[in-house]
């Protein structure tokens, strides 16, 4: 029994912490793509609706929020389903990206790689 | 009309007498007859007992001779001929005694007639020196109480007082003495003189003088009570004897003010005559020394609450219900720069700040309805234009239809609790945002280490562990960041000092970026004066400044940019400028530039790794040598930063 190739998008824009994911998730199976910074990965995300978007906040050009936002106002890209991976524990920022409908909320410095991929496996193995 | 002899006249009425059973000889009144040429027929023993005249001495003689004044010989004739013409006549006047006293009498004139024609008059004195007394101890009461009610001090009061008790019981001269506590002494508080008595001399005197308690006035303090002197010329313990005697005064009497019980002042009064004690002036007296004590008492009681008024560094004021101030203490004045009338003209609504006046009004009517106010807070404004935090207490009088309120002003509370606040949302801000800046290379440092351990390809790993090394470089140097601004913040930083010549510091910092520059087609171009003199600098300190500085122009100039760097020296000092073409700093940003952790939004936009820190620290290390930092900027079209130092750091430029 076969699932198809799930598609990650992973918008980082710390090279060294994007090319240590982008490695761990490839080694794991996915089909991951990269964003550098903000107005990349919404332009990524609308082209390709991946399974999962891996967003950052504190990005160049647009921050993760906006992405966020943007992608929720429009019908094409609302149902992707959002994982904010920040290195902020601000609370307001939990509560925006909260109220703007995420998976989830995870603290980059405090997981593991092998955990992140752990997750990321659990979460697209759930049926939609 | 025939007239009939004396004998006649004193027969008829001795038979008009018989005839009524002994009225006119045994009558209370004082009567006499007169005949028609108004001489003495017939004084009963009232009339001698009122004027001290024996019947003997008057009969026959014209009675104007004997008891009338002078100035009311027509009075009494007139009176006179009113009998004789058969008409009954009356009138409130004053007779005179054979000690030559005044006195008030009621007269009435009936005619004395015979066979229905008038023969003489009789004439009926009732005395009217005790309801006269009377009358004038009530107009003293009243003109008493109406000077105290027109003074709010006794010292304010004094002179109406004196006046008042002296005119009623016709004496000449009056003073007021109060107990000084502190000196054990009674000072004299006023003086009064009826018109043309003649004692400035003894005035002076009086005014002058002190009592201690037993001596003078002061025996009145002593015994708590009333005491007469019959004529202070005789007596020699009366200290102010000659001045009294050159003035013609004689009997003096005194009485205490009393508060109760105790002796707060002493009353004295002087007549020219000399007087035997009169016990209705020592009784009436009596009751009124006990009135002038309690006014005292009342009016301290209020002094001492106006000192508070006046002393309390509160804001006190009382306020109509139709919305201005009715009274302001001085602290108004000082606190708001307003002076009274100011804060009394106007609507002291207009004085408050336009966002509080709502709320303002909401709480005035709250005191309209009688219920009293705690804690409120608003701004009024000052004459400066300032405004200043005040918290109220009030309390409202329905009846009086006024707000008794008191205002406490804290402005600098609310400033401290405003400041705290800042101070603690800056550390907040700084301890979330140097949480992130540590987690990311954190972050990388330990996923660079774990797919290090996992791989088992030798150059893999290498390269992880190089990425791993330059995280770790990345969080060093911000850690060194904060520490340099710690130690320059907190003054510690020792400076090394050394010659420097700038213009190779500056060439070396390229070299050391000269990839950067390379990676993003920048021209750069660095000009320096021919002969320019090294500099005392600190070396670190300075390629620091001029690391950032240059680092910033890169990052923040869109490929392809131009980057002029320029120095000299001017005077004593050494000039540094940096141009660039990128993006530019708005005006609002530039205000805020060189704050700590203070990121520019455009500035973020380009790269999200800047600590913030940056400018702050060229900033501190400029301060710290002894020198000025600025910067111009348009935005899009370019930046220069520029700064000038000490030829020596720490000289004055």
């Amino acid at each position: 029994m076969t699932q198809p190739t799930k598609s990650i998008l992973l918008a980082e824009d710390d090279r060294f912490l994007r090319r240590a994911c982008e490695t761990k998730l490839k080694q794991a199976g996915f089909d991951v793509r990269v964003a550098v910074d903000g107005e990349e990965a919404l332009t990524m995300a609308r082209e390709q609706s991946p399974d999962l978007l891996l967003l950052d906040l504190l990005m160049p050009r647009r921050d993760g929020l906006s992405v966020l936002a943007t992608l929720r106002g429009d019908p094409k890209t609302k149902e992707i389903p959002v994982v904010i991976m920040s290195n902020s524990s601000k609370d307001l920022e939990r509560q925006k990206a909260a109220s703007l409908g995420v998976v989830d909320y995870w603290i980059k410095s405090n997981l593991s790689l092998q955990e992140l991929c752990d997750r990321v496996s659990q979460l697209l193995q759930k049926p939609k | 009309m025939a007239k009939q002899t004396d004998r006649a006249i004193a027969g008829t009425v001795r038979e008009h007498d018989a005839a009524l059973g002994g009225l006119i000889r045994s009558n209370p009144l004082a009567i006499l007859v007169v005949d028609a040429d108004d001489c003495v027929q017939l004084a009963n023993p009232a009339f001698e007992a009122l004027f001290g005249y024996r019947e003997a001495e008057l009969v026959g003689q014209p009675i104007a001779a004997f008891i009338v004044p002078k100035a009311l010989i027509d009075e009494a004739a007139g009176l006179s001929r009113s009998g004789f013409e058969g008409r009954t006549a009356r009138s409130v006047t004053q007779r005179r005694r054979k000690d030559g006293t005044l006195i008030d009498v009621e007269l009435t004139v009936v005619p004395l007639a015979t066979s229905g024609s008038a023969i003489g008059a009789y004439g009926m004195f009732r005395d009217l020196t005790e309801q006269k007394r009377a009358e004038r101890h009530l107009r003293a009461q009243y003109a008493v109480i109406e000077a105290l009610a027109q003074s709010s001090t006794i010292e304010a009061a004094a002179v109406g007082v004196l006046r008042a008790v002296a005119e009623s019981v016709e004496w000449q001269v009056g003073a007021m003495w109060l107990v000084d506590k502190t000196a054990a002494r009674l000072r004299c508080v006023d003086f009064w003189r009826a018109d043309g008595v003649d004692a400035a001399a003894f005035e002076r005197r009086t005014r002058e003088s002190q009592f201690a308690r037993g001596v003078g006035p002061g025996r009145t303090w002593e015994m708590r009570d009333a005491a007469w002197i019959v004529d202070v010329t005789k007596e020699p313990k009366f200290s102010r004897r000659e001045s009294a005697a050159a003035a013609g005064l004689h009997a003096a009497f005194s009485f205490p003010m009393l508060l109760d019980g105790d002796v707060v002042g002493v009353v004295e009064f002087f007549t020219s005559m000399v007087l035997q004690p009169d016990p209705a002036i020592l009784k009436m007296f009596a009751a009124l020394g006990q009135q002038l004590g309690e006014f005292v008492g009342r009016t301290r009681a209020q002094e001492q609450l106006e000192h508070f008024f006046t002393m309390s560094g509160d804001l006190l004021c009382i306020a109509n219900f139709d919305g201005y101030f009715a009274r302001v203490n001085a602290t108004w004045n000082r606190l708001l720069g307003y002076t009274t009338t100011e804060l009394l003209s106007q609507p002291y609504i207009e004085l408050v700040h336009h966002e509080d006046r709502e709320a303002t009004a909401v709480v005035e009517s709250t005191l309209r309805r009688g219920e009293p106010l705690n804690a409120f807070e608003n701004r009024f404004r000052c004459k400066d234009g300032t405004y200043r935090w005040l918290q109220w207490t009030a309390t409202p009088r329905l009846d009086e239809q006024l707000i008794y309120a008191v205002a406490h002003d804290t402005t600098d509370r609310k400033l401290l609790e405003q400041q705290t606040q800042e101070t603690l949302k800056m550390r907040n801000d700084f301890v979330s945002f140097v949480t992130h800046q540590l987690r990311t290379p954190l972050s990388g440092i330990k996923w660079m280490l774990e797919l290090a351990n996992e791989t088992t390809d030798a150059g893999e790993r290498s390269s992880y562990i190089d990425d791993a090394r330059e995280s770790a470089d990345r969080l060093i140097g911000l850690v060194n960041d904060l520490l340099d601004v710690s130690r320059l913040e907190s003054g510690k930083l020792q400076l090394s000092l050394e010659p420097v010549c700038v213009r190779e510091l500056t060439d070396g910092v390229l070299s050391d970026v000269a990839t950067l520059v390379r990676e993003k087609g920048h021209a750069v171009t660095v000009e320096s004066e021919p002969d320019m003199p090294d500099a005392v600098l600190d070396l670190q300190l300075m390629r620091q400044v001029i690391l950032n500085l240059t680092s910033n122009a890169i990052k923040y100039t869109p490929p392809d940019g131009r980057i002029e760097i320029t120095m000299g020296s001017r005077g004593r000092a050494l000039y540094w400028s940096i141009r660039d073409s990128g993006i530019g700093i708005s005006p609002d940003a530039q205000k805020r530039l060189f704050e700590k952790f203070f990121r520019a939004d455009n500035a973020h936009a380009v790269d999200t790794e800047g600590t913030g820190l940056g400018l702050y620290l060229v900033r501190l290390i400029v301060e710290r040598l002894g020198g000025t930092i600025g910067c111009e900027s348009e935005e899009g079209r370019g930046t220069l930063f520029h700064f000038t130092l000490p030829m020596t750091a720490g000289d004055p430029t």
